[in-house]
């Protein structure tokens, strides 16, 4: 409870402080709509040739793209701004201050900033959602619903994860810039559905840095393509990725000497 | 002359020392063509060619994409935002050598580690998607003619967007616009024979098509020997006119700049 109220605090402050800058609004619209745009071109390219790729439809495509918008949209609000503060602070030597605090440290240097504007992605995200809906034939059923909503969480702890394991890296390496855009990358691979990919690049995508997974199996929930062997491999994938970046976490802190030690 | 030299070597000896970045970064844009690759063999597999595009053609022309991507790295324009606030520009401009040359050099230099980089990436990619290239002499020399021009033409297009920061610091969704309009326009996402024709048209009149199509296609045999000549023509002319926009540019910005501290 006492995390919920800590976490809670530092969001309603980032909001706060970031509201002021109304012109951000501006800038993450067009932003926001320069990424659906080329989304979608890429798409219409693609089905102006053929009617579907490896079995998926120009709507099931839809919806991965809009899951692939909506779980940025989360990663750029919740998750990222506070990566790069903390990366920042190893090189600087100011992580010292986060780290005496009497919270657990995980926990404050995961929630202490909150992008507001880039909300704007996840309302985006929701709206593609909609529209490849839409063009499905198919009604949703509650219980696909239900277990849409379970994979996105699953996704997002994924992606929560993913980004954490690579951030701990930077109490050995400090310049990290190069291997954030790798990251970058990986998770635009996850813009097409990983059953497009070879066999090599889908298992990548699942076991080794398991981005694919994250975006692809909420988008299958969604357009009931969902099979429950992939469904048991999110739900594994997600536990072990959440569990091995917290145990990454822990040997990292044990092991930081300070800047001034 | 020598200022390139001495720039370039400088940059190549700081790159070398960190090789290992120099080959996150290499693979860091590697998976962009990879996916575009798979994606565009599947439709050509399914669909067959595509605008004289098939498999074979789409294989090489990604492969030599990576190249390309190599070469037409430029400094991005969201560097001058933080150059222009934190006032470190002011440095650089008291150095006698105008910052454009000395950035244009630097970044040639570190290229070539970066290309060194390439190969084993590159091998592996030959490998595993089996490419059919047979370049001529002569389309080698001028790929590697085109690509150096590309470079040049796409390093001043991002000044020239970099130095609107002396103007405003929120010149991010210029810089956004400019990257999807290239993104669509370049040949970067799907060679331009793929797009409808009024696209082409419109790529036609705008200098992105120079920096990544026009040496992808003449690596991978897609341009007659008349159609070389002219597009390095056509180069020529776009590093003429960029260079113009940045002396021209240039020129407002000093005049608007006050030094922080001043």
């Amino acid at each position: 409870m006492h995390s919920l109220a800590i976490t809670l605090v530092h969001w309603r402050l980032g909001a706060q402080y970031e509201v002021q800058y109304r012109l951000n609004f501006l800038l993450q619209l067009v932003e926001s709509a320069v990424r659906l745009v080329t989304g979608l071109v890429a798409i219409q390219l693609v089905f102006g040739f053929t009617a579907d790729l490896r079995g998926w439809g120009e709507s099931e495509l839809l919806a991965v793209l809009g899951v692939h918008i909506l779980l940025g949209g989360i990663l750029a609000t919740f998750v990222l701004p506070n990566m790069f503060t903390f990366m920042h602070e190893v090189g600087e030597g100011e992580l010292d201050f986060a780290l005496v605090r009497p919270v657990d440290s995980q926990l404050f240097i995961s929630t202490r900033q909150l992008r507001f504007w880039n909300l704007v992605d996840i309302v985006t995200g929701v709206l593609v959602l909609g529209w490849a809906l839409s063009g499905l034939s198919d009604r949703l059923t509650a219980v696909q619903v239900l277990v849409f909503v379970f994979t996105m969480i699953c996704g997002a702890l994924v992606l929560y994860s993913v980004w954490m394991a690579f951030t701990t890296t930077a109490f050995w390496l400090i310049d990290v810039d190069e291997m954030a855009q790798l990251i970058t990358g990986l998770y635009d691979a996850g813009r097409w559905p990983i059953r497009v990919y070879p066999v090599w690049l889908q298992g990548a995508l699942t076991a080794v840095v398991p981005l694919g997974v994250a975006i692809t199996v909420p988008a299958e929930a969604l357009t009931g393509r969902l099979t429950l062997p992939s469904l048991a491999v999110l739900v594994v994938v997600t536990i072990v990725s959440v569990a091995a970046s917290r145990a990454f976490w822990l040997h990292g802190v044990r092991n930081y000497s300070g800047a001034s030690a | 002359m020598p200022v390139y030299a001495i720039e370039a070597r400088m940059s190549m000896q700081r790159q070398a020392q960190y090789r290992g970045v120099a080959f996150i970064s290499v693979l860091g844009f590697l998976i962009e063509p990879i996916v575009y690759l798979i994606v565009w063999r599947t439709v050509a597999e399914a669909a067959g060619p595509v605008g004289g595009y098939g498999v074979g053609e789409f294989t090489s022309y990604y492969i030599v994409w990576t190249l390309v991507r190599v070469f037409n790295l430029a400094l991005a324009p969201g560097a001058w935002d933080w150059w222009v606030r934190s006032g470190r520009i002011s440095n650089d401009l008291l150095h006698p050598v105008n910052p454009y040359h000395r950035n244009l050099a630097g970044m040639a230099g570190a290229k070539v580690v970066w290309i060194v980089v390439w190969v084993p990436v590159a091998l592996f990619l030959v490998v595993l998607f089996q490419p059919q290239l047979a370049p001529t002499p002569f389309e080698i020399v001028a790929f590697f003619v085109s690509a150096w021009a590309g470079y040049v033409i796409r390093f001043n297009v991002l000044w020239v967007l970099g130095l609107v920061s002396f103007w405003t610091t929120r010149a991010q969704a210029l810089v956004e616009v400019v990257v999807a309009m290239e993104l669509l326009l370049s040949g970067r996402l799907v060679p331009m024979a793929v797009m409808p024709e009024w696209v082409q048209t419109v790529s036609s009149w705008l200098p992105f098509q120079w920096t990544f199509l026009f040496p992808i296609e003449v690596m991978i045999g897609q341009r007659t020997t008349s159609e070389i000549w002219q597009g390095m023509g056509i180069q020529a002319i776009w590093i003429l006119i960029t260079g113009t926009a940045i002396v021209l540019v240039w020129r407002g910005a000093l005049r608007r700049f006050t030094a922080v501290g001043s």
